[in-house]
């Protein structure tokens, strides 16, 4: 009896410091870990956002740009900039062949514009470079178009970068 | 003592629910690591294997003969280069080719040095996968579907019974016209045709048809010569009169032989015919609307006496006649058979014909198909619009001689339909055939001799030079093989900026000449119709570029090659010049230059 009293007044009600303590240092370790998780994954996540939107922007960008300039009158084609703060080689004006309409597409800045009979809006930000080149110029059917865009994802410090080249063949002459 | 009875774990059994939970979780982890790797390597393996059929479609999209044999042995360095660089999905693979020529052999392929019209191409890609290489092959054959193969030959001489060789003879196979050939100056024909048994049939106007066989397996050549009979020769006389006896001066006789020029009477209504065909002709004569005739038979070697031509006002014929002669020296040439329609007839030695033809609309062929292999040949529309008119025709021809040659691809395989242009005195252009052989007949000077090609391709040697004199008349003179073989090289090089690749593209542009500014020019319609080519690409995002240019198969040609690439900044974008401004590269068709890109400004 006497045995069972000693125990029942031995029994712990509360905890200790040093249970505490322990408690407190493996909760701290764990929201670290936690903390750096979450941080990764908000990163990654911001990340893959940017990616998958400037990917979906280069992709819409240059399913149009294809789209229009398979219609184009190849002859009409030139290939130049808006102005000596662009990129060489970044601005293409054509007209099309069906509806006579006279299209640009050109970079300002960190834009992408097109223009449509002198009315023109923007299409794309975040744009690195839009380039188009001709493999060789004495063939004038078939031109290629790159496409960079950038966009900073995390505190300035990463970027995501997306390129894409395509070849495209204009149909008439 | 129920309340001393434990209700939670112990720590036991705590840490054996956990090892057991780990134990759980370590395997669905590696279970999805490992199934993540299968979908990456079964994805790699879908985008090899695409990329691999990418390049075969690639290739048997070339026309058959133009896809060059590979020399090498493994796989294709020269004409279809292995590409290193091809990024797809974040992967990096390459890509070789091998082409082979292949012939069927007892129900398997095995590989030939002849074209049997099948070749075998084959691509392989490579990637690495977890530190080890990776190869992908696709197999695909690609036939001639242009012809059966004409892989057998049959070629000989052919001579008359005293074995003198005769020149211009026609040897035709009789189950496909198609095959034939005309002998050369050396009495040779050659005819290259599918495997089989076969008539052939020579012909020529002055001796009898003859035909033989022969029977010619695969890559097999036969020789069949043959001997013509050549055609007797008589000779015949007689009066032309009207219907009350009297004598018809200058009235035209000829004989339906074939061989014989025509001839007029005398002022006593005498002809003479001396070079007929032996056999029994009709001997004609008309003196305007005046016609008689008379049937006559020839013997070898004898002087016939024909009844004498009564002329009745029944006359059905006009008559083309004139003169044939050379065009240097202006005198007549004998003996070149003059065509209109179904009908002609030889001049005679001083060139001078006779041609009697119902009145109609003809056309008149001197020399048809170089049958007089020294001369050229000339032909014109005369329309004879009455019975009894006399149409003058005269021909002028040029002494020729005989050009012959081959185009091939690398590899000496034939190339076949390649127009080869001869310039000189006049300008001739024949096509190749289809074992890549093309001749022509040119009038005797001083030719530059090319293939006209497309600007893809370009030619080794681009041209010869020949000159044919009057010792080459009748003659047949070789020219250098052609080889023609795709007219680009390829600048490659990889772009860095302080030693990082740049994966953002750079525009990299090339050109014969430098550029008038720092950019390129405005590329418009008057730009691209203007002599001077640019060349340009944008490098892929691996940092590396690869540019094709055209060049020269025997000479070097010069390049100046620019880049451009751009960053961006907050107040827009900074453009970066290569620095140097431009570098330059001499490279020639089918050959591989670097140049790399590492220095900005």
């Amino acid at each position: 009896m006497a045995i069972i009293k000693m125990l029942q007044v031995k029994q712990e009600k509360g905890v200790t410091l040093v249970e505490l303590l322990i408690v407190v240092v493996i909760l701290g370790i764990l929201a670290s870990v936690a903390g750096n998780l979450l941080i990764g994954g908000i990163r990654f996540w911001r990340l893959s956002r940017a990616r998958t939107e400037i990917q979906r922007d280069a992709r819409t960008c240059l399913d149009l740009i294809h789209r229009e300039l398979r219609q184009a009158e190849a002859s009409s084609i030139v290939v130049d900039r808006l102005d000596d703060q662009q990129p060489p080689c970044s601005q293409i004006s054509f007209t099309k062949v069906v509806t006579g309409d006279a299209i640009i597409y050109s970079q300002e800045g960190a834009k992408l514009s097109r223009s449509i009979n002198g009315t023109k809006n923007f299409l794309a930000e975040n744009l690195r470079h839009i380039t188009f080149v001709y493999p060789r110029t004495d063939d004038e059917k078939i031109i290629a178009i790159s496409i960079c865009f950038e966009k900073e994802t995390y505190g300035g410090g990463e970027k995501s970068l997306h390129l894409s080249v395509e070849k495209v063949r204009i149909m008439n002459e | 003592m129920t309340y001393r009875k434990e209700k939670g774990f112990t720590l036991a059994e705590l840490m054996v629910a956990v090892s057991i939970l780990a134990i759980f979780f370590l395997a669905a982890i590696s279970a999805f690591f490992g199934i993540g790797r299968g979908i990456l390597i079964t994805k790699t393996r879908t985008i090899a294997t695409t990329l691999a059929q990418e390049k075969i479609e690639f290739l048997k999209n070339i026309p058959y003969y133009r896809l060059i044999v590979s020399t090498d042995t493994d796989y294709d360095r020269t004409y279809y280069p292995p590409e290193t660089d091809i990024v797809v999905g974040g992967m990096q693979f390459e890509r070789r080719v091998f082409v082979r020529k292949v012939k069927e052999s007892g129900g398997n392929l095995v590989e030939t040095n002849d074209d049997c019209g099948l070749k075998k191409i084959k691509a392989t890609v490579l990637w690495e996968e977890d530190g080890e290489e990776k190869t992908l092959e696709v197999t695909n054959l690609y036939e001639n579907s242009e012809r059966s193969a004409s892989s057998a030959k049959i070629y000989g001489t052919i001579t008359t019974i005293a074995t003198v060789v005769i020149n211009r003879a026609r040897v035709v196979v009789v189950e496909n016209p198609s095959w034939e050939d005309y002998t050369l100056a050396d009495g040779e024909y050659c005819i290259r045709l599918a495997p089989g048994d076969y008539n052939l049939r020579v012909t020529h106007r002055e001796y009898f048809d003859t035909i033989f066989s022969a029977s010619v397996l695969e890559y097999e050549s036969v020789t069949e010569n043959a001997s013509l009979f050549a055609k007797g020769r008589g000779s015949v006389q007689g009066r032309v009169v009207t219907l009350s006896s009297q004598a018809v001066n200058g009235g035209i006789v000829y004989s339906n032989d074939g061989l014989s020029p025509a001839t007029t009477t005398n002022t006593n209504g005498y002809y003479f015919i001396q070079d007929s065909a032996t056999g029994t002709w009709t001997i004609s004569a008309a003196s305007g609307t005046l016609y008689g005739e008379v049937n006559v038979n020839i013997a070898q070697g004898v002087l016939t006496s024909a009844t004498t031509i009564f002329l009745n006002p029944t006359g059905t014929d006009g008559f083309i006649y004139g003169q044939v002669t050379r065009s240097d020296t202006g005198s007549g040439i004998g003996n070149i058979y003059i065509q209109a329609g179904a009908g002609g007839v030889y001049t005679g030695n001083n060139g001078y014909y006779w041609l009697a033809v119902t009145p109609g609309s003809y056309y008149v062929t001197a020399n048809p198909n170089y049958e007089n292999a020294n001369f050229t040949t000339q032909a014109t529309t005369v329309t004879v619009s009455a019975v009894g008119e006399k149409k003058l025709q005269n021909f002028v021809l040029q002494p020729a001689g005989m050009l012959k040659g081959q185009t091939v691809v690398p590899g000496n395989d034939p190339l076949p339909d390649i127009m080869i242009q001869a310039s000189g005195p006049t300008t001739i252009s024949v096509m190749s055939g289809h074992d890549g052989h093309y001749s022509m007949y040119v009038p005797l000077g001083t030719y530059t001799i090319e293939p006209v090609l497309d600007i893809r391709e370009v030619s080794d040697p681009s041209e010869v030079s020949i000159t044919l004199n009057s010792t080459d008349q009748g003659q047949t003179v070789t020219i250098s093989t052609f080889t023609i073989k795709p007219a680009y090289g390829t600048v490659k090089g990889v772009v860095k900026e302080e030693n990082k690749l740049i994966e953002t593209g750079v525009l990299i542009i090339a050109s014969t000449t430098t550029l008038a500014g720092d950019y390129p020019p405005t590329l418009d319609s008057d730009l691209r119709e203007g002599g001077l080519i640019y060349y340009g690409t944008i490098s892929h995002s691996n940092g590396t570029y690869s540019l094709e240019v055209r060049g020269q198969s025997d000479s070097d040609t010069s390049y100046y090659v620019y880049a451009w690439y751009t960053k961006m900044s907050v107040s827009g974008p900074v453009i970066k010049r290569s620095d140097p401004q431009y570098k330059t590269v001499s490279l020639r068709a089918l050959e591989e230059k670097t140049i790399d890109f590492t220095q900005w400004q």
